[in-house]
């Protein structure tokens, strides 16, 4: 189910927090309020850590990752990966990179699967991307912007685009990425998607502004309704148990 | 860098390879006709998509819509995500139709995709492969960069204006254009080669009111400075210091980078680089500033950084020293120092520079460390000549063919390109390399604001000029014409005002424009200003009550409080005047009150009722010990709770238990006890129960 929240009366919890089917970053707070909401709603299923990157607290549009990894901008201090190294699952590559555009949040924005980047990013930062995240990498622009990771967000299950994308460039992009994908806001109206918006397969977190259509669109697109990390094992346990008898 | 012999091709890519009097016949190119001609272009480059994008995006914005439609493709995809019949594998940036996922996976991977999204986040129309393999090929025969750049993030225009102040000067731009008469050929040059900050061509409107000092040159005089920017050739052999000069000098984070170039030829006459360690380490900035915020660490490192730091400038002032020829001859300076690092430079009594000369220039692109390499890089890029695309004869075409339906319109575009292409190539192999080159500085960013179709109505409404922006719209300028970013002016508009100018003529003329098309959202008519006046009077109104009722509200409660406090004091003066009379004698150090008053009076009469109490109190309890111990002599010898009982049955203010006076103390109770502590009530109790035995 998708939940509301909001950081330090910003609504923007993309900017704070990052997450993924493998763990959770959330930005150190003034209040414990953010951190307990993400606490809450998956303590027991991955890592909720606190984090900073180069000192600041929008972390959620400094770096990027999936399950597989963690790409962290080269001015993320020793300390800093550090942590997360130590803080973050041992299958989870964690990844300083020397690239120019140091909001990798921004230009960056991926599944497990697939990753959509900015046309400007360096060469070796793509290859980087590929290993790292083990992904496939296209460069794209949504609806004209070149900040793929701040007007799209996707899941392995579906994802949300800038309002202003074309049917032409949704169909694409689903095709390319292999998602459902809808054209749609969050926080009342704000295109600013991956800002107010944080998803991975099973739930999401969106800004305190979203409405109920906006929510339910939301939790329809990334099938949040039927998710949760016990549904799988049900439906494991229910063709196990079929097969066994 | 080095192309054959350019001076042949007719085009030179640089300017110290243009031929003597190559600019003989330049004029300014008008404003009104680059821009006209570039509306044209991107408008062209637009028309195609526009048509799918407007009906894609009434039904993208909605959301019911797009859930539905979102309810579709979760079916179709959910079937079978592979080989779904009904999704078509399209690239919308290149224009290309795939038969397979993999194919189009392959596409978007590509140089060609990556270049075209480039091309078309600068407003540009995509180009063909065939035209791309040209351009790679041009690239990589003569400029490593052009191909560099399509893959990488080298664009080194990404924000030309970000350090400049001058933004606000609707009508300045970082290039000029110029169109050679005689071979009708139009190009562009940096502006900062024939002005310098503080110059504006009179055409220019100058809004920086600070700058008093703000020159004009006439077009004329523009011309001539074009015309002195191509050094004669004839001279090439002189001994002497060369007298067509341009140095680069580049300082930031403890680099320093200066090189003298020799315009007859392009050939570097002397260049310098140092490197001190000044800026902290991780931490960042420089010694010095963190010195200047008053705590001066005293670690070996900061001794050293404070040491480099003075170095660093004594060695730029010597270099710039034994530069001393070439800097007087120089005809241009081009400088990098931000902040501090100008201090080594201008700073101080025997300055190398003076920051009021006119052939100091910025740098009006990003540079990167400073080294050699990036000083050769920053002359070049300064030096280079931009050639557009379209001659003026091939500019009449595009205009003459807007109210053709799109797609034809794209195929003559495309045709007008090939032929301009095929003839290039016929003419010469030297022009055809000359040409693809200028593409590829195109797909680079160096002449972003060249293309960049933003019109005055852009910037006007951008730098928040209300009049401007009435006048312009009121001038038949169009509000629905989109930038190179597709944007409409109402969109840049940057404050409230500004919009409502959009809003307000949109009312008196509402069928002039596609409002609608211009993004503005609604009219403002005059009876809606009225009535937001009213609504605001009525609110401010409103908010003055309320401010005015807690007033009131605060004022009544000090009032209050003021009479509580006097009230209190009357009543310790009381007392005390009450004791004093009593007891022996008491000199209170409050001051004396009015002893006439009839608080006083009260509160005397009240302190002294109060004192009579508590001595009847204090009798009543003496007599009752006296009983108790009349009692207690009498031979009932019992433990000390006992006669405590016994003067708690007298229902008196003490401890049931330890006899304790309870007096000022809130006793706890139980039946008919009271006590002094918890511990009493215990003590007591256990007492009680043992006698019950």
């Amino acid at each position: 189910m998708a939940t509301r929240s909001q950081f330090e009366n910003s609504s923007e919890i993309g900017v704070f927090s990052k997450l993924t089917n493998a763990y959770c970053l959330v930005a150190i707070g003034g209040s414990e309020n953010f951190y307990s909401t993400f606490e809450s709603e998956l303590s027991d299923v991955i890592p909720v850590v606190k984090a900073s990157i180069a000192g600041t607290r929008v972390i959620g549009r400094m770096c990027v990752g999936n399950k597989n990894g963690l790409l962290l901008p080269n001015s993320t201090t020793d300390q800093e990966l550090l942590h997360m190294r130590n803080c973050l699952p041992d299958s989870v590559v964690v990844q300083r990179i020397d690239e120019r555009l140091s909001a990798l949040g921004n230009c960056i924005t991926c599944n497990d699967y697939v990753a959509l980047i900015h046309t400007d990013l360096d060469k070796e930062t793509e290859e980087l991307i590929a290993d790292v995240l083990g992904v496939e990498v296209f460069r794209q622009t949504i609806a004209g912007n070149i900040l793929v990771g701040s007007y799209c967000v996707f899941s392995n299950r579906g994802g949300l685009v800038h309002p202003h994308t074309s049917i032409e460039d949704l169909d694409e992009l689903s095709s390319l990425l292999q998602v459902p994908l809808v054209a749609g806001t969050v926080n009342r109206g704000s295109e600013v998607v991956g800002a107010g918006l944080v998803v991975n397969d099973w739930t999401a977190f969106t800004g305190i502004d979203t409405t109920a259509t906006e929510l339910s669109v939301i939790e329809s697109v990334f099938k949040l309704r039927e998710a949760q990390p016990s549904a799988i094992v049900n439906e494991m346990r229910a063709s196990l148990i079929d097969s066994m008898t | 860098m080095g192309r054959g012999n350019p001076a042949e091709a007719g085009k030179p890519e640089y300017l110290f390879q243009c031929p003597d009097q190559f600019f003989k016949s330049a004029a300014l190119h008008k404003e009104g006709m680059s821009l006209k001609a570039i509306r044209e272009d991107a408008g062209d480059a637009k028309a195609a998509e526009l048509g799918q994008e407007l009906a894609g995006l009434s039904v993208a914005n909605r959301d019911e819509q797009t859930q539905d439609d979102a309810g579709d493709q979760n079916a179709s995809q959910s079937g079978d995500a592979g080989d779904d019949s009904l999704t078509r594998f399209t690239c919308n940036r290149c224009r290309f139709l795939f038969q397979t996922w993999d194919e189009q996976r392959a596409h978007f991977k590509s140089d060609l995709h990556r270049f075209n999204v480039k091309r078309r986040s600068r407003g540009k129309e995509p180009i063909s492969e065939d035209d791309f393999t040209k351009v790679a090929e041009g690239g990589s025969k003569g400029d490593i960069d052009d191909v560099s750049s399509i893959s990488g993030s080298d664009s080194e225009s990404d924000d030309p204006n970000s350090t400049d102040g001058f933004r606000r000067n609707t009508h300045k731009t970082n290039r000029i254009h110029f169109v050679l008469q005689d071979s009708g050929q139009s190009f562009s040059l940096w502006r900062v080669l024939a002005l310098s900050e503080r110059e504006y061509l009179q055409t220019e409107r100058c809004y920086a009111e600070e700058h008093n000092d703000v020159l004009y040159v006439s077009e004329d005089n523009l011309l001539l400075r074009l015309k002195s920017l191509v050094p004669p050739t004839l001279r090439i052999e002189d001994n002497a210091v060369p007298k067509h000069i341009w140095v680069v000098l580049l300082s930031a984070g403890g680099h320093f980078a200066g090189v003298v170039m020799n315009m007859q030829g392009g050939g570097v006459l002397a260049h310098h680089t140092f490197h001190r360690y000044v800026v902290r380490a991780k931490a960042g900035g420089r010694q010095s500033t963190r010195d200047a915020t008053g705590r001066a660490p005293k670690s070996a490192g900061a001794s050293l950084r404070r040491y480099n730091e003075m170095a660093l400038q004594k060695e730029i002032r010597d270099l710039l020293a034994s530069w001393g020829d070439y800097l007087r001859s120089a005809s241009h300076i081009f400088v990098y120092a931000p902040s501090a690092n100008g201090q080594a430079l201008f700073g101080g009594e025997n300055a190398p520079l003076n920051r009021n000369d006119l052939r100091l220039r910025r740098i009006p692109f990003t540079t990167r460390r400073p080294t050699f390499k990036e000083a050769q890089r920053v002359f070049r890029v300064l030096a280079s000549i931009t050639y557009e695309e379209e001659s003026p004869t091939s500019i009449e075409t595009p205009i003459a063919m807007v109210d053709g339906s799109a797609g034809a319109k794209k195929e003559a575009k495309l045709s007008v390109k090939k032929s301009d292409a095929g003839q290039g190539s016929a003419d010469s192999s030297g022009q055809s390399t000359a040409q693809n080159p200028a593409d590829g500085a195109g797909s680079s960013g160096s002449e972003v604001p060249a293309l960049n179709p933003s019109t005055p109505l852009h910037e006007a409404a951008k730098s928040g000029n209300c009049e401007e922006v009435l006048r312009l719209l009121e001038d038949g300028m169009d509000p629905c014409a989109r930038d190179g970013r597709d944007r409409t002016p109402y969109s840049l508009a940057g404050d409230k005002e500004t919009r409502n100018v959009f809003r307000r003529y949109m009312a008196r003329f509402p069928d002039q424009w596609d409002w609608h098309a211009a993004n503005v959202p609604s009219a403002l008519t005059e009876e809606m200003e009225l009535a937001q006046a009213a609504r605001e009077a009525e609110k401010k109104a409103k908010r003055k009550e309320i401010e005015k009722e807690r007033k009131k509200l605060r004022k009544e409660h000090d009032r209050k409080k003021e009479a509580e406090k006097k009230a209190a004091e009357l009543a310790a003066a009381a007392v005390a005047s009450v004791r004093g009379t009593s007891q022996v004698k008491s000199f209170t150090k409050t001051p004396a009150p009015d002893t006439k008053s009839a608080a006083y009076q009260a509160a005397v009469a009240k302190a002294q009722a109060a004192e009579r109490d508590a001595r009847a109190a204090a009798a009543e309890a003496r007599m009752r010990a006296l009983i108790a111990a009349n009692n207690a002599t009498d031979g009932q010898s019992t433990s000390t709770p006992s006669r405590a009982s016994g003067s708690s049955s007298g229902g008196a203010k003490g401890c049931s238990c330890c006899g304790a006076s309870l007096v000022g103390k809130t006793p706890f109770y139980k039946f008919s006890y009271s006590y002094c502590s918890t511990t009493c009530v215990q003590v007591h109790r256990k007492y009680l129960e043992n006698e019950g035995q």
